[in-house]
């Protein structure tokens, strides 16, 4: 028999809250939820998956686990040609899923002009266009290359890209190094102050950082982040704390290693005067990090979640290369000063990495300093971050949140979790004009699409039925 | 006629909160007229018959909230749309979710389980669609469920309760609007004592009345446990009926058992007598509307049967030896004074239920008696009312059922359909008496006198106006422990002219008793 009328009674109530406020004016322990539908899924993809949990779940511990004992490190340097899988001289990544070029937004096109102008393939802009539609160019996502790039991603061949390794699973990913604010190639301008910092970086900013890093060897980008959240980043939108300390290891091994001295100052003061230069870094230790858990069959853990700013795409550790897309929905930003929600471009980037890694907006209660975000309030970031425990499998065992207690961050993002309890992940972007060679507008924070997660469920469905 | 709206993306608020929310806002009387739904196909529909579906809903969802504002001016339209924005707004702070500023709400059962870890029940009043899987959901968890929504079809019903009996656990409804657990009222109960009285009961209302008439007559209540509308029946068997018999036969707080429902299946009123066989206790059970000779119960067994609710309370009070209450001194109404004062053209009786078992439970005590009878839920002799907006002849009217809740909250929440049928039969020549029923408690109305009043004296004025005299009659069920305290609530009813009677049964005999009078007077003439 139960021991229902036997025991003291504690009560979830799911639904009507005056029947919650009742039992706690009586002194009854009374938990109420929030409660809210389910996304519209087939029941009968509901009832499959359910039928499945134990299979997925068990993928899912496997697949979270590898995530967890990740070990990022920046190891080296080198030019994207040389060093990203399967790159080729005509080869243009970019952020989010597949696109053509026809399709892209206005500060993706842009940022591929800037991309020719820069490899000399084109002289002005309108050459770089002709060239582009031409179909001489390929692109590619920058997931497909093991790169991730923020805003429009843009990588071509000569840029030199930070190579980051996950020593437990000994695979690799890649970014190229920040250009700082203001108008950047990864906003979509293309005019010649863009190009003119872009080869400075190659020219200068690159070898001496390449020299550092070899004297060096390496530099632990998980052990970084750990200490950044500690100081109030969320490495997303965020990255004073862990730029400091990222320049605290450079800075001795670039007087070390570089012999001009103007040289030396100039890469210093660059890294110094940009709070965004570990962007990069903590995207592509998220990228190694996530890669080490795809391809694990049966799991619903999300391994990527990009934008190409029409699109919102989605990968799963469960369904291999797959990508799962839905319209890219516009963010809810503070703008620059001359600017509006009319000039923003939809969401764009593979900086959505770092949520899918349980960072950025999933950590954004280690951050009370971009609270302005997300209304202004400590307590509505400490909110967001805990709606996201509900939508992960596992708490990080390194990342913490001080703010929590030092709660880990919440990490693995499960699709069925997203999907049944109908909670987005939270996400903080930069944004983009809509308009290719404008640059950022604004920053702010958003809820990702519900349309990717749905198909990604369906998918996963299938996958498991297939297998 | 301006028509305008907002969508609200993922958000979620239950029908009650909106429903509320939205009759705050509506002023038809102004021609403004306010709509505050979830995206589901039905609302969608709800909307498009009503002609309040406009361009920027379509593609909408169950999880999308919309709001929609029909008013005479573009300015009425806006200036209504911000407000219900801003209160949305409010509401969500104040529920603690974000924004708050106070504790995190969790939004899922299982982050629910990490706050609470030895929950031991989940009360569940979410719509009936995605109740059945959150009900699954926590019995896999362990958990005793109490299912408040409705519309779950009868095949989930069964294999949500096959599921619960093999973890030992209850499954309580679904439509289930009242329990007691330990002494403890959920959802729509009220405030009892406790004591020795343990009650399974298949009818919320009923569940309330016996239970609140035991708790006025000096008894208490050791746990009441709720079972739906259904269990009964031969397809589902009396799961969670048999369930929770057994175990108030087991409980030793428990000295008397009582049993309420609507007529059983034989098969699993045979079980139920096979459980009682063994048991020493003193049961009292009703079936309502069932042919008392057919029960298979033994005139010498401890099994007592009772004519309706009141009886029921009666018979559990008297084998507490509990007999010198109100219930048990002789009923000293008298319909003479009243009837001197009406008119010859006042015949009917009118009855505006709110609690559907009340109405089932009147036409079958004055059915015989008061033939021809009109009802939208009949029972016994009556027959169906042809448009039950329309009275004519003697009608007894459940406005819980779906043709009049529709949209609305429940009436023993939202009281604006009553009232407005009140004042309708008031103004009637050929009403006679009007009969109502009041339910307190949590759950209900949390201040009915505010409501109820200006009405009362309303219709006794408009009753005036047609040369009437009009008798309203009250029956209030609920306890002084109650958040509405029932003494309070009864003083301020005989002071603006109502009678009021104990219980529902009474109330009815009361009312019909004013009827019989005034057919003879006309024989009589």
């Amino acid at each position: 028999m139960s021991n229902l009328l036997k025991e003291k009674l504690q009560v979830i109530n799911m639904g009507i809250p005056a029947f919650s406020d009742a039992l706690k004016q009586q002194g009854i322990a009374t938990t109420q939820l929030d409660w809210r539908p389910p996304a519209a899924i087939p029941l009968e993809t509901r009832e499959y998956i359910s039928s499945q949990s134990k299979t997925i779940e068990q993928a899912n511990q496997q697949a979270v686990q590898k995530l967890l004992a990740a070990t990022p490190h920046w190891v080296g340097m080198g030019r994207a040609l040389d060093k990203i899988p399967g790159m080729k001289s005509n080869l243009i990544l970019h952020s989010g899923p597949p696109i053509s070029w026809q399709r892209m937004c206005g500060p993706m096109q842009g940022g591929v002009i800037a991309a020719l102008i820069y490899e000399g393939m084109a002289q002005t802009a309108d050459q770089a266009h002709a060239l582009a539609s031409s179909g001489e160019i390929e692109f590619a996502p920058c997931h497909h290359h093991g790169t991730v790039g923020p805003m429009a991603g843009i990588v071509s061949a000569s840029m030199p890209v930070f190579v980051v390794k996950n020593e437990s699973g000994a695979n690799c990913s890649y970014a190229t190094m920040n250009e700082g604010l203001g108008k950047v190639l990864r906003y979509g301008a293309y005019d010649s102050e863009v190009i003119e910092r872009l080869k400075w970086m190659e020219r200068e900013l690159y070898p001496a950082l390449q020299a550092a890093i070899e004297h060096l060897g390496k530099i632990d980008l998980k052990s970084i982040i750990a200490q950044a959240l500690h100081m109030g980043d969320e490495v997303h939108n965020r990255n004073r704390a862990a730029t400091s300390l990222l320049y605290r290891h450079l800075a001795p091994a670039v007087i070390e290693s570089c012999s001009d001295r103007g040289l030396a100052a100039q890469a210093l003061n660059f890294i110094n005067g940009n709070d965004h230069f570990f962007l990069n870094l903590s995207m592509a230790a998220c990228k190694a990090s996530l890669d080490s858990a795809g391809n694990t069959a049966g799991s619903s853990l999300v391994t990527v979640m990009a934008r190409n700013g029409v699109e919102f795409g989605v990968q799963l550790a469960g369904c291999g290369d797959q990508w799962f897309v839905g319209k890219a929905p516009l963010p809810d930003a503070l703008f620059f000063p001359g600017f509006s929600k009319e000039d923003a471009n939809p969401d764009i980037g593979d900086s959505s990495i770092t949520e899918t890694c349980g960072l950025g907006g999933f950590a954004i209660a280690a951050s009370p300093a971009i609270v302005q975000f997300v209304g202004g309030k400590s307590r509505d970031a400490i909110d967001y971050t805990l709606q996201m425990y509900e939508i992960t499998i596992a708490e990080n065992s390194i990342y913490q949140i001080p703010a929590l207690d030092f709660r880990g961050t919440p990490t693995g993002i499960d699709v069925a979790k997203v999907v049944e309890k109908s909670i987005l992940p939270f996400i903080d972007t930069g944004v983009a004009h809509k308009e290719a060679g404008v640059g950022q507008v604004g920053a702010g924070v958003l809820s990702a699409p519900m349309e990717p997660f749905l198909k990604a469920y369906q998918g996963l469905a299938e996958h498991i039925k297939t297998e | 006629m301006v028509v305008d709206g907002l969508v609200r993306e993922s958000e979620y608020f239950d029908s009650v909160t909106l429903m509320m929310l939205a009759r705050q806002f509506n002023l038809p009387d102004k021609g403004l007229e306010v709509a505050l739904v979830m995206a589901t196909k039905e609302n969608l529909a709800i909307l498009e018959r009503a002609s309040m579906l406009i361009d920027k809903f379509s593609g909408r969802g169950d999880s999308d909230l919309l709001i929609v504002v029909m008013g005479k001016t573009d300015k009425m339209v806006a200036t209504t749309l911000e407000k219900i924005s801003l209160a949305l707004d409010q509401k969500r702070k104040t529920s603690g979710a974000v924004g708050g500023g106070l504790e995190y709400q969790p939004k899922s059962l299982e982050s629910g389980l990490s706050v609470m870890p030895a929950a031991n029940l989940l009360l569940i009043s979410v719509a009936g669609r995605y109740a059945v899987m959150e009900a699954y959901d926590a019995l896999a968890h362990g958990l005793n469920v109490m299912l408040f929504s409705d519309n779950i079809s009868i095949a989930d019903e069964i294999k949500l309760k096959q599921e619960a009996k093999k973890r030992n656990l209850y499954l309580m409804g679904p439509d289930c609007g009242t329990a007691i657990i330990g002494g403890v009222p959920l959802a729509f109960a009220n405030q009892v004592s406790s004591g020795s009285v343990g009650i399974v009961a298949a009818s919320g209302t009923g569940l309330q009345e016996v239970s609140s008439l035991i708790s006025n007559g000096g008894g208490g209540i050791s746990h009441a446990i709720g079972t739906g509308g259904r269990d009964l029946k031969v397809e589902v068997g009396g799961i969670t009926f048999l369930q929770g018999l057994q175990e108030l036969i087991d409980d030793p707080q428990t000295k008397v058992i009582v049993l309420i429902s609507k007529p059983a299946a034989s098969e699993v009123l045979a079980k139920v007598v096979k459980l009682l066989e063994p048991s020493l206790k003193p049961v009292v059970a009703l079936f309502q509307g069932a042919d008392l000779n057919a029960l298979p119960f033994n005139s010498d067994g401890c099994v007592q049967i009772a004519s309706d609710l009141e009886d029921c309370a009666k018979l559990a009070l008297a084998a507490l030896d509990l007999t010198d209450g109100e219930l048990f001194s002789e009923d000293k109404f008298d319909p003479a004074p009243m009837v001197e004062k009406m008119s010859c053209d006042q015949k009917y009786l009118r009855a505006l239920f709110s609690g559907g078992t009340f109405c089932s439970e009147s036409q079958l005590l004055i059915g015989k008696d008061l033939a021809p009878l009109f009802s939208n839920t009949p029972v016994g002799a009556s027959s169906t009312i042809s448009d039950p907006w329309q009275s004519t002849q003697h009608i007894l009217l459940d406005l819980g059922d779906d043709q009049f809740t529709d949209g609305r909250p429940h009436p023993m929440i939202d009281f604006s359909i009553r009232n407005q049928r009140i004042i309708d039969e008031a103004c009637d020549p050929q009403t006679a008496v009007v009969l109502l029923d009041l339910v307190l408690g949590y759950g209900a109305n949390p201040d009915p006198l505010s409501e109820l009043l200006p009405v009362i004296n309303q219709a006794q004025q408009a009753a005036k106006k047609v040369g009437s005299y009009l008798a309203i009659i009250c029956s209030v069920t609920g306890t002084d422990q109650d958040p509405q305290k029932r003494q309070q609530v009864v003083a301020a009813l005989i002071a603006a002219g109502v009678v009021v009677a104990p219980s529902n049964a009474r109330a009815t005999l009361q009312a019909a008793a004013i009827i019989t009078m005034l057919n003879k007077r006309e024989g009589g003439e």
